[in-house]
């Protein structure tokens, strides 16, 4: 053992330390056989090598049986919590955490964590964890990669990933003779015994390694230094991008010049600031411009009703707080405006014009008001439902038979849809302003018929109608008609003496009629 | 009758009474090393491989130079725009992920089912999975636009971002199934090779390749108590990879199936598929297969037999997947779905109609000829059929992916989709990866698993021999 001077030795010189006997079979039959020999024998630190995984040989060297499949199973169950603690964590925890927080997605209103959507993910996780083990777990128990194994000094060894089989026995075992080993093993079946020795010395790794381990080792810490120091410092300048394309677009300041694109100007004209297309009005002057009749439903030169925003600032509460304390009339117009009373054939329900204000007056109004008026839209009867149980305060839908809506002249009612009233919210982004006149036609069309009388009806089955709905009565509701002319000036103020209106009202009547008999929605 | 002379020459004879041997010529432990050794021992591989490795790098360098056109420029290289915004590269994807499945199916369901004939290709049907997924992360990976920030896939704690990814979006569990497929298909396939590899660490005849294939081997020895432990995560990571290929081209499907698209919408895709990229990919190994024991002469280790059977396999999904068109009908008119019904009737007769036709008849015609013995063992006609069915598979994942977006929920934005020519050149490109990193596998990684033939040489052997004690007795 004390003998160092042969630091370079080569396999034919007696070998300076002795491990153990190499023994070569035939083929596999031969090996196994050798192998439960070797073990009956009393032999134990042993080990057989073969080109593939011989049958039998587990039993014959008493190898027992690997835990790596408990360790797959234990790793596998423990993916298993982790990948639904993951989803859990990151999309399903909702509480503030103090470092990276949860980010829960709110989709559809469903359940922030809902196991089955989380299966692919958790079973996944399952898989990569459970194979990491197998495939790492069965490296480290072989004690792999090793490339310093004094077996590979042996040439003949080399057959052993090809066609030779081997049996190796330790010197270090109990029953191990130099003498009597190496006969025993022939006697089994070997053909070929050699003695497998490693150097006296321990290998070393050369210097130049370390040295260049060293400097690895130095390059490597490089990276997470420097994003440590990013994390922990601050730094006025934009983010650095890989590819920076965002971080220069074509585009000016205010009052500059154009931007060049491969030099050539974005506008021709030198500007970057556009001209506004002919015609253009600027946001809140149109009034100014246009017709207040049309657009405001007031007389030309009076102030405008105030513009409110275009979601009602107020809350349905209770009739007190709705309703606006300073209410100012303005100066509303009494008749259609120009453009709308060109549409308008007196007395005659049946046109185009008719028809739209009916089917908006249904689309948007009707929710609340009702289909004919009454302020019993399903909205209206749920909001006093709610009212009873004390679960809201609800101010009912105007009924447009009430004597005060009644007298309102359709600039006041334009402006009711137009900017919203009381309770009620403003329509004037959802409807039109020609559909808005065309719901004021509309509503003031069933005003009119409230205003008929039975013997306006053409027959006696019009004439009984309030039979059918005995809950209201015709005319019942008194007020002073409103004026309604067209703008040619002919008076309708008594349609019980126009033929136009009669029809107007017997058709109006006949709609209620309908509504009335038929709770179900109108179809259109 | 057929005699054990007769198998030993054309092991595609069946003969109820003995079993068809796997290894030809009468290979035994040396010869099946040498054979699969001289690969990458031998003499310089012939011309063709040189031609096909000069070919596949010329299309692999195009490939990468569109990529970096797409990073520097932006995904508006592609022709994917309003209402097509899956277009090519998700056609791609999904036709290179299917590819991949045959390897894995081979690895390790027959594997767990004991076909035996599996070891004679396993190897290289897994290395063309790893080269299948490689070329299918490339076109997701590269259409995220910003492909520095990919981490973002990823659950990884970041303060600057402050969010995580939606765990139930089937896009990320898309990320989670094809990046798991990729790495437990790479540990399998390197596992089942570390014994191989110390075979040619053994073999080796210069320092650059012993050095090489010992780093690789991480000092393997064939130790009994090594082959105990590795059989074990062999089983293991084989019933683990069973499940998992199964998942991944089901989450795949998820990606149409689980939108509410008329054509996507459907519960039959996760089995439709699975069921089509086990076609697409046994064509693939075929088409590989057929050329490559040709040029290394391999003819005795990959038989007829081999070849037949996975022809056999290709006749069977090739009828599973044109089940499945027929049943899409089916359900939409039975469904009574009026959208339904317009997509799948827009599918065989509107604007892409040609698509659909080519789809059908190269998936569910041709593959008929499988019937006939001569198309399953002649190697001419089983390549052209494998060839038709990969093109068919390719069209059949265009037909679902554009004919249902071309024609979305508002007809205004009815477009046809037209690619790029990046787009023709990526996917042409993409060829060129695939094969660029086969022929280097063939001509430098064992190319078929010599120690689980071996083992099987053995194991028949025993089996004879034991047949003939009993016959004796």
């Amino acid at each position: 053992m004390a003998d160092t001077n042969t630091p370079n030795e080569n396999s034919s010189e007696p070998e300076q330390h002795f491990l153990g006997l190499l023994a070569e079979f035939d083929g596999p039959d031969q090996l196994v056989d050798g192998c439960d020999q070797a073990r009956r024998a009393g032999y134990r630190k042993m080990d057989a090598f073969s080109p593939f995984p011989v049958h039998g040989i587990d039993d014959a060297i008493g190898i027992k049986k690997t835990k790596l499949p408990l360790m797959v199973f234990g790793v596998g169950m423990t993916a298993c919590l982790i990948g639904l603690a993951l989803q859990f964590y990151t999309n399903g925890y909702t509480q503030d955490s103090p470092v990276f927080p949860g980010y829960p997605f709110l989709i559809s209103g469903k359940a922030m964590f809902s196991l089955p959507a989380n299966i692919p993910v958790t079973f996944e996780v399952i898989v990569l964890l459970s194979a990491f083990t197998a495939f790492f777990g069965m490296w480290a128990l072989n004690g792999l990669p090793r490339f310093s194994n004094p077996l590979f000094r042996n040439d003949n060894f080399r057959k052993a990933t090809s066609h030779g089989f081997f049996l190796y026995i330790e010197k270090g075992d109990g029953s191990f003779s130099e003498s009597s080993t190496e006969s025993e093993l022939k006697e089994w079946g070997a053909n070929h015994v050699e003695r497998i020795a490693a150097p006296e010395e321990e290998l070393s790794v050369p210097s130049y390694f370390k040295l260049t381990g060293l400097i690895v080792a130095a390059l490597v810490l490089v990276p997470p230094v420097v994003i440590f120091r990013a994390q922990y410092t601050k730094n006025p300048l934009p983010r650095m991008h890989v590819n920076p394309d965002m971080d220069r677009q074509y585009r000016g300041e205010t009052q500059d010049e154009s931007p060049m694109i491969d030099g050539k100007p974005m506008f021709a004209d030198m500007r970057v600031m556009r001209i506004d297309p002919t015609g253009t009005i600027a946001r809140g002057e149109l009034g100014k411009l246009v017709d207040n009749e049309f657009f405001h439903g007031v007389k030309a030169g009076s102030p405008l009703s105030n513009p409110v925003a275009l979601v009602s600032y107020r809350q349905n509460s209770n009739q007190e707080s709705a309703t606006k304390p300073t209410e100012k009339e303005l100066d509303w117009i009494t008749e259609f405006p120009d453009q709308i009373a060109a549409k308008i054939t007196p007395g005659d329900t049946g046109t185009e014009f008719y028809n739209r204000g009916k089917q908006r007056f249904d689309i948007y109004c009707s929710v609340c008001h009702g289909y004919a008026g009454y302020g019993d839209g399903h909205v209206s009867q749920r909001g006093m439902a709610l009212n009873i149980q004390q679960k809201a305060e609800w101010v009912q839908a105007k009924s447009l038979y009430d004597p005060k809506v009644m007298a309102n002249p359709v600039g006041r009612i334009f402006d009711t849809i137009t900017n919203g009233r009381g309770a009620m919210g403003p329509y004037r982004s959802q409807i039109t302003a020609e559909d808005r006149w065309a719901i004021v036609f509309f509503v003031k069309s069933m005003q009119m018929s409230h205003l008929g009388e039975k013997s306006d009806a053409p027959d006696e089955r019009w004439q009984n109608w309030d039979q059918v709905n005995p809950t209201e009565s015709a005319g019942g509701n008194a007020g002073e008609p409103t004026d309604v002319k067209t703008k040619d000036g002919q008076p309708k103020k008594d349609p019980s003496k126009s033929n136009e209106n009669k029809q107007a009202n017997q058709e109006a009547n006949r709609e209620q009629l309908v509504l009335q008999s038929n709770a179900s929605a109108l179809k259109d | 009758m057929a005699t054990l002379a007769d198998q030993l020459n054309d092991n595609t004879i069946e003969d109820p009474g003995t079993r068809a041997p796997l290894v030809l010529g009468g290979l035994d432990y040396q010869g099946i090393t040498d054979t699969v050794a001289d690969v990458a021992y031998g003499p310089a591989p012939p011309k063709a491989w040189f031609i096909v490795l000069g070919v596949s790098a010329l299309l692999m360098g195009i490939l990468f130079g569109c990529v970096g056109h797409l990073i520097m420029t932006g995904v508006g290289v592609w022709g994917n725009n309003n209402p097509v915004f899956w277009g090519w590269p998700i056609v791609n994807f999904v036709f290179w992920v299917g590819i991949g499945h045959a390897g894995t199916l081979i690895s390790a369901i027959l594997f767990l089912l004991r076909q035996n004939w599996r070891t004679s290709i396993n190897r290289a049907a897994e290395a063309m999975t790893i080269f299948a997924v490689v070329c299918a992360g490339l076109f997701p990976g590269v259409h995220i636009g910003r492909v520095w920030s990919f981490y973002w896939l990823f659950p990884i704690p970041t303060e600057h971002l402050a969010m995580w990814p939606n765990f139930r979006s089937p896009l990320l569990w898309d990320v989670f199934a094809v990046s798991t497929y990729a790495t437990v298909s790479l540990l399998f396939w390197y596992m089942g090779m570390v014994p191989d590899i110390a075979t040619f660490r053994d073999r080796a005849k210069n320092k650059i390749q012993r050095v090489a294939y010992s780093v690789l081997a991480l000092g393997w020895t064939g130790s009994a108590r090594h082959w105990h432990r590795y059989e074990m995560a062999y089983v293991i990571l084989a019933a683990l990879a069973t499940p998992l290929v199964l998942s991944v081209h089901t989450i795949v499907s998820f990606d149409f199936a689980v939108s509410q698209v008329p054509g996507w919408h459907t519960t039959i895709f996760p089995p439709y598929f699975v069921a089509g990229a086990i076609f697409s990919g046994f064509a693939m190994v075929v088409t590989l297969m057929v050329p490559a024991r040709e040029l290394f002469g391999l003819k005795n280790l990959i038989t007829d037999r081999h070849l037949e059977n996975m022809n056999k396999i290709i006749m069977a999904t090739g009828l599973m997947v044109g089940c499945a068109y027929g049943i899409e009908f089916f359900i939409a008119w039975y469904g009574g779905n009026p959208y339904e019904q317009f997509a799948f009737i827009n599918r065989a007769f509107g604007p892409y109609y040609w698509a659909y036709w080519t789809m059908v008849s190269c998936n569910v015609l041709v593959p008929q000829l499988f019937w006939f013995k001569f198309f399953r063992t002649n190697a001419f006609a089983m390549v052209g059929v494998c060839i038709f069915v990969n093109i068919g598979m390719w069209f059949e994942r265009f037909v679902i992916t554009v004919t249902s977006l071309s024609r979305d929920f508002l007809p205004s934005s009815w477009a046809y989709f037209t690619p790029t020519p990046i787009d023709i050149m990526m996917l042409i490109g993409s060829f060129g990866l695939f094969f660029t990193l086969f022929t280097l596998f063939c001509r430098f990684l064992p190319m078929v698993a010599m120690s689980e033939v071996k083992g099987i040489v053995a194991s028949e052997h025993h089996a004879h021999d034991e047949s003939e004690e009993a016959a004796a007795h």
